[in-house]
């Protein structure tokens, strides 16, 4: 305490020795205050303007007698006093002129003084709710969590693309392997697809969406019929281009929104929508009555969902298939898409060997729910 | 006395009331199982911090929990509100709204409403602790009865262990070559880093022109530190360094080479700085606000709460110029040390906790 005391005298003696000239406080707190606010402060044009503006209303009393008749030339006051006397009515009734002039002049300053007053204040209130939200802004930008709604919407986005990211299949192996392992040989494509191709030849152009290694588009290429494909995976198109198959990468739905409207001949999928999600399928069938010409096939294999042996062998061998689609539902997306025909053909009978013997009523019902043909392929006629 | 769990508003590193909770966390494990719980928890402490809401199936309700009191939040009291395990205040004080309003009105609503939610609770807590008598008194004037002082868990010696990194030291031997002063506070307008700026103009101007001035502390509001950047370079300052928020290693290793702390606060609930200077047997100037003529308890150099520049800067020059001055000073800092001992601070905290639960 005895130390403070040393020191506060410390302080007036530098003080009294003018050190510290008189009013440096103040100074200083004027100087932090301009750095104190909310926003670095300005110089304030109004102030000068309305001392200026004061000071042309102080100067205009115009007086006549402001004006000097004194002279160092000999009657040279004499002169000037008679001078006045005889200018005086002229004199007077200028003053007059002049005084009014500057009181309307000193009016119309001061009214543009309001004028400006009125804006600089408005500007300095957006300005500071202009520093709030760039605080906000900044706040966020630096990573500060997010409370209420937002934050528990950015979170939830957080986990779906965390869900959506554990969904992404993307296997070491490749999907060439992998059907040579289960689809069968390229061979055996050719003998089970041919006639398809056979029926296709009369819809050029064929378009074919997850063409694989392009055992549909060779065997329609052989015919003379118009065909491309468009297949997800880069690796099993460059496949088909080196086979000289018009194949090109991309989305099948992407490349068929492209097309012309009623330009189509054919669209097929072969063991494709068992891998798209419900609205993809529904999607489908409305695009491509939209893209195919009228009598247009739109030509659809997938797993018979009927037939309880797929699941016990083909369905749950590919890991990517999403869902079953059932026929019913097909003839029912057919219908409400406005194509004019549908129809089934029932393919890959399970063999003999693998069923009941139809031997009895039983037998048979039973070999239809279990052992019902494992694929169908579905046409929808536009 | 079973698991406690601790739950802080934001958790953050660095955070003296985050840290306390970790701290504090060391002693409760040892009774039973303990989160630290936290309405919102920043990047680096994801693993060690819990955020309600977000995992409550991994949070037992019923079990104790000790809340943190600092800010205000709508999402933690409303948590509170549902949870039925009995709850204990641990205040840390709230900041006054009065020193925002003018500068940053919303966030001095924020203040404003924890102090009222705080308020709303005196009724729903078992037990009421504060970190000092200053936050005791506090707290009941906020209507709480029978509030403890249970001291912060400050764990002075791990700084003081840290090994500092060569550049640091080599940069504080080489280029800060005069008297250094230092001062460790988050750059806001309670902390009046102002008024620091001002004396240590007075000094290098008039008296001590080789003197350096290192202020740290994170700069939480970024608007008020570009305002205190623009009056430290429009005072043309080249000895000061405004560091912002450094590591522990850079934080040590500018407490050991600081010939005197300053700390010109309006407002502390504690000040840990200040019991960080005293593990480094660092002499201390300070404005006797607050909590800190309390926490000094005798150590430091203590000047009125309202001292201006003038007397700041021929404070800190008696200080630099006086090396008996300086010794004695640092001699009593050194003493005031053991009143922080952290095993005192945990056994005080588990033998409130046990007398309340």
């Amino acid at each position: 305490m005895q130390l403070v005391e040393e020191l506060k005298r410390s302080v007036e003696a530098r003080r009294r020795a003018g050190l510290y000239p008189q009013g440096l406080e103040d100074q200083l707190d004027e100087h932090a205050r301009q750095f104190a606010g909310h926003r670095v402060a300005r110089r304030d044009p109004i102030p000068p303007l309305r001392a200026a503006i004061d000071a042309v209303a102080q100067k205009r009393d115009i007086r006549l007698n402001a004006i000097a008749s004194t002279s160092s030339v000999p009657l040279g006051s004499v002169i000037h006093k008679t001078a006045e006397r005889l200018q005086r009515r002229h004199l007077e009734d200028l003053a007059t002129q002049m005084e009014a002039f500057a009181a309307t002049v000193t009016g119309a300053l001061q009214l543009a003084l309001e004028v400006l007053e009125q804006p600089q204040q408005e500007s300095q209130m957006l300005l500071e709710q202009l520093d709030a939200v760039l605080e906000r802004i900044r706040a966020l930008e630096a990573g500060a969590p997010l409370g209420g709604p937002l934050g528990s919407l950015i979170e939830r986005v957080e986990r779906l693309e965390a869900a959506e990211r554990q969904r992404h299949f993307d296997p070491f192996f490749s999907n060439e392997r992998f059907e040579a392992a289960f689809r069968g040989s390229q061979e055996a494509l050719r003998v089970g697809y041919a006639d398809l191709a056979d029926r296709l030849t009369g819809h050029p152009p064929v378009i074919e969406i997850g063409c694989g290694q392009g055992a549909l588009l060779e065997l329609l290429a052989e015919r003379g019929t118009p065909a491309r494909g468009v297949e997800l995976d880069g690796e099993l198109a460059r496949l088909c281009q080196s086979k000289g198959l018009h194949v090109e990468e991309g989305n099948g739905l992407d490349h068929l929104q492209a097309q012309a409207d009623g330009s189509v001949g054919a669209i097929v999928l072969l063991q494709v929508i068992e891998h798209l999600s419900h609205q993809q399928v529904a999607d489908l069938f409305l695009l491509a009555h939209q893209k195919l010409r009228p009598g247009g096939l739109l030509a659809l294999e997938t797993v018979n969902p009927q037939s309880l042996y797929v699941y016990a062998r083909a369905f749950y061998l590919d890991p990517t298939h999403s869902t079953p689609v059932h026929p019913s539902y097909l003839e029912f997306l057919a219908r409400e898409a406005g194509y004019s025909g549908y129809a089934i053909d029932w393919r890959n009978p399970v063999h003999p060997d693998e069923a009941l013997a139809e031997d009895t009523d039983d037998a048979r019902k039973l070999n239809t729910l279990i052992f019902g043909p494992q694929d169908y392929l579905f046409f929808g006629v536009r | 006395m079973t698991g406690v769990d601790q739950l802080v508003v934001s958790a953050s590193t660095r955070d003296a009331v985050t840290t306390a909770a970790l701290n504090a966390q060391e002693i409760l494990c040892e009774v039973g199982p303990s989160q630290v719980l936290a309405g919102n928890v920043h990047g680096e402490l994801a693993g060690r911090v819990r955020r309600i809401g977000r995992a409550c199936a991994l949070i037992d309700e019923t079990a104790p929990l000790i809340l943190h009191g600092s800010i205000g939040d709508d999402e933690v009291f409303s948590y509170l509100g549902g949870r039925t395990g009995p709850l204990v205040l641990q205040y840390h004080n709230i900041t006054p709204p009065k020193f925002f309003e003018t500068f940053d009105p919303a966030f001095g609503r924020l203040l404003a409403l924890g102090r009222h939610q705080l308020a709303r609770f005196q009724h729903s807590v078992a037990g009421a602790f504060a970190d000092s008598e200053y936050n005791a008194a506090d707290l009941e004037a906020l209507g709480y009865d029978d509030v403890r002082v249970v001291p912060l868990i400050i764990h002075t010696d791990r700084l003081r262990e840290l090994r500092v990194s060569e550049p640091v030291t080599a940069h504080l031997r080489t280029v800060v070559t005069g008297p250094l002063i230092l001062c460790v506070a988050q750059l806001l307008p309670h902390k009046r880093v102002d008024l620091i700026l001002q004396a240590y103009h007075l000094l290098v101007t008039h008296h001590l022109p080789e003197a350096h001035l290192v202020i740290v502390g994170a700069q939480r509001h970024q608007r008020y530190a570009e305002n205190i950047v623009a009056l430290a370079q429009d005072l043309r300052l080249p000895r000061c360094w405004l560091a912002g928020e450094v590591e522990d290693e850079v934080l040590a290793g500018l407490y050991d080479r600081a010939d005197v702390l300053v700390v010109a606060s309006e407002h502390e609930g504690v000040c840990v700085p200040l019991v960080e200077a005293m593990a480094f047997g660092l002499p201390i100037v300070a404005r006797g606000n607050a909590a800190i003529p309390e926490t000094l308890g005798g150590a430091g150099l203590l000047l009125e709460g309202g001292a201006g520049p003038l007397l700041l800067a021929e404070a800190l020059l008696a200080v630099l110029t006086d090396g008996r001055l300086r010794a004695e000073l640092g001699r009593r800092s050194s003493d005031r040390l053991a009143a922080f001992d952290p095993q005192l601070a945990k056994a005080a905290l588990l033998t409130n906790l046990a007398s309340v639960l």
